[in-house]
């Protein structure tokens, strides 16, 4: 157990750097980085003195190690937009981000497991089949236009809901659902097939030969052993999620890092572009990890590799 | 079995689906009454031909501009195919060449392969977007180059267990023992085998692949507008939900009915192709 939680942690620092040096790359090979944070009548003296303040004027590889050094002190520059440094900015939009991702992945995993064991209870019957049915659809469904269609039912002709912006719980609702129904068929379909494949293994034919009653069975055999497969797409689809958040909070005016890195893409402001992406790739990384240090304590093969 | 259709059933629908609308992009010119970006401001949100105020003139009505709608979606088709494919041929290649790679040469190629694989595969394709287009700018180009970069793993995770189960079969050995290089070995041996199993693969990330076209289209991050595309569309109807809510609903339906289609005709193929593979779709 140690060793493997030493070597996933180490892989950490690696993905970081990646990371950095594809972003890096991005920055400052594709085009003139100085065209970036300067307007375009600049005089060439102030693209002088910015490009040596920006360490443009060094060799490639120092640049990337300037570069690093500045990601280590969560230096991102200032936005030209708010007069301030990027990453306090994106820090104050983390809360709404991280309350609708919460929200949205406890009804799709919620919901997913829920609906799945239904089908596999009920297999082949018509609840099954709709469902299934249903989730292959959802598939297919593109999520903005699914936020699109429960704008119109539930905001603009029943008027239950707000369209959007962010208050009280009933702001939640509409990009909680939309966020989690990209992920639930997903869900759905693989709690599905796990939750067949246990239930023909021999020890849930023994619980049921001893007499326990099938929600017991269920429950306590079935369900434990068939957790696996889910929670590793959870791990995988977690970050699908959280990137999936800046789509929703682009619909729903959600005020979160998403939308702020959007918005930000438009008033050509980099820094906060930029602070935005690694927060949420940083995000993405812990969140693995902590779904594989899970795994591998509740699935001890996982372990060997 | 499974519940859901029989696998001739999906092809024959799905590729039914995907043909149309192929024949709906190639022949836009003729088949689309208008040119999708002449403007008619006498003629701003015109409803479609099923609600009271609409006519023949503009079957599915008109946007904010007074373009002819059908005609837009006509247009729109050939972007969001264009994307999808040709992202899907670039993350092809970079994939299956990995892949194999990786599966054949084992050792550190295959570590760093593959982890690098498993690392990109947490982190979604709107980053690296993000990323670009705040650098570059959206274009069709730059869309193409990031998608088709954003999924090369998918294959190259295939590629290379397959490459790595087929390295130990006897007529591989074989082909060795007969002096074959490794370049004929993969090219004559292994990948051949590789082709069923990747296209199917291509053929369900083709359906990926447009959504996220039309996801970041949606977003602004995709072909500037005033371009056709239904990503563009549909968020240009987005901000006239009130007004003429069958802009945004109508770009929506276009995009789930490929999307279905190309899902349909993909999990088919791989019913076909090994028909113990649980049903996806």
């Amino acid at each position: 157990m140690g060793r493997y939680v030493l070597r996933r942690v180490t892989l950490l620092p690696v993905t970081f750097l990646i990371l950095a040096f594809v972003i890096f790359c991005i920055l400052r090979l594709t085009a003139d980085p100085i065209l970036l944070y300067l307007d375009i009548d600049a005089t060439p003296e102030a693209a002088a003195v910015l490009r040596a303040e920006l360490h443009l004027d060094k060799p490639l590889a120092v640049q990337f190690l300037y570069f690093l050094a500045e990601l280590a002190r969560g230096d991102f520059g200032v936005s030209h937009v708010f007069h301030q440094p990027a990453l306090p900015l994106i820090g104050q939009r983390l809360g709404p981000t991280l309350m609708l991702v919460g929200a949205a992945m406890a009804i799709a995993v919620g919901g997913g497991i829920l609906l799945g064991m239904l089908c596999a209870v009920r297999r082949d019957r018509p609840t099954d089949f709709v469902i299934s049915a249903l989730a292959v659809v959802g598939q297919s469904m593109p999520s903005f236009w699914l936020g699109i269609l429960l704008i119109q039912l539930f905001a603009l002709h029943l008027g239950w809901l707000p369209t959007s912006g962010m208050g009280g719980p009933e702001h939640l609702v509409l990009p909680a659902l939309t966020l989690a129904a990209i992920q639930l068929p997903n869900f759905v379909l693989v709690t599905r097939t796990a939750m067949l494949e246990t239930m023909g293994e021999q020890f849930v034919v023994t619980a049921r030969a001893k007499g326990l009653r099938t929600r017991r069975v269920l429950f306590r055999h079935v369900l434990p052993n068939a957790v696996t497969p889910v929670l590793t797409l959870l791990g995988l689809q977690l970050g699908l999620l959280i990137g999936g958040s800046i789509v929703t909070e682009s619909i729903f005016a959600w005020p979160g890092v998403g939308r702020l890195i959007i918005s930000s893409i438009f008033q050509r402001d980099v820094s906060v572009v930029i602070a935005g992406v690694f927060v949420i790739s940083l995000a993405i990384m812990l969140c693995n990890l902590a779904v594989d240090l899970l795994l591998s304590a509740l699935d001890p093969r996982i372990r060997r590799d | 079995m499974r519940p859901g259709l029989g696998s001739t059933l999906k092809i024959a629908l799905g590729a039914g689906i995907v043909l149309a609308c192929a024949l709906m992009a190639l022949l836009a010119p003729w088949l689309a009454p208008f040119d999708p970006y002449d403007q008619d401001l006498m003629l701003r949100l015109r409803p479609p031909v099923w609600e009271d105020r609409g006519d023949w003139r503009h079957p599915l009505g008109t946007d904010n501009y007074g373009r002819d709608l059908l005609s837009r979606l006509i247009y729109g088709s050939r972007l969001s195919i264009l994307v999808g494919c040709a992202a899907m041929a670039v993350s092809f290649v970079l994939g299956s060449a990995l892949g194999m790679w990786a599966g054949y040469r084992g050792g550190r190629s295959e570590q760093v392969i593959m982890r690098l694989a498993d690392a990109h595969l947490a982190f979604p394709e709107i980053l690296l977007a993000v990323v670009v287009v705040a650098a570059l700018g959206g274009s069709a180009l730059n869309l193409i180059v990031v998608l088709g970069v954003s999924g090369w793993m998918v294959f190259a995770r295939v590629a290379y267990s397959q490459t790595r189960s087929l390295r130990e079969r006897p007529y591989v050995e074989a082909a060795r023992a007969f002096g074959a290089g490794d370049g004929i070995i993969v090219w004559q041996h292994i990948w051949p085998q590789l082709v069923p199993v990747l296209t199917v693969l291509a053929t369900l990330q083709v359906a990926r692949m447009i959504l996220q076209e039309t996801a970041l289209s949606f977003l602004g991050l995709g072909v500037p507008a005033p371009a056709a595309t239904w990503g563009n569309i549909l968020a240009e109807g987005r901000d006239r939900l009130l007004v003429a809510p069958w802009i945004a609903n109508l770009a929506g339906i276009a995009i789930i009915l490929l999307v279905w289609g190309i899902n349909m005709l993909g999990n088919g193929l791989r019913e076909r192709l090994d028909p113990k593979a649980q049903p996806i779709g």
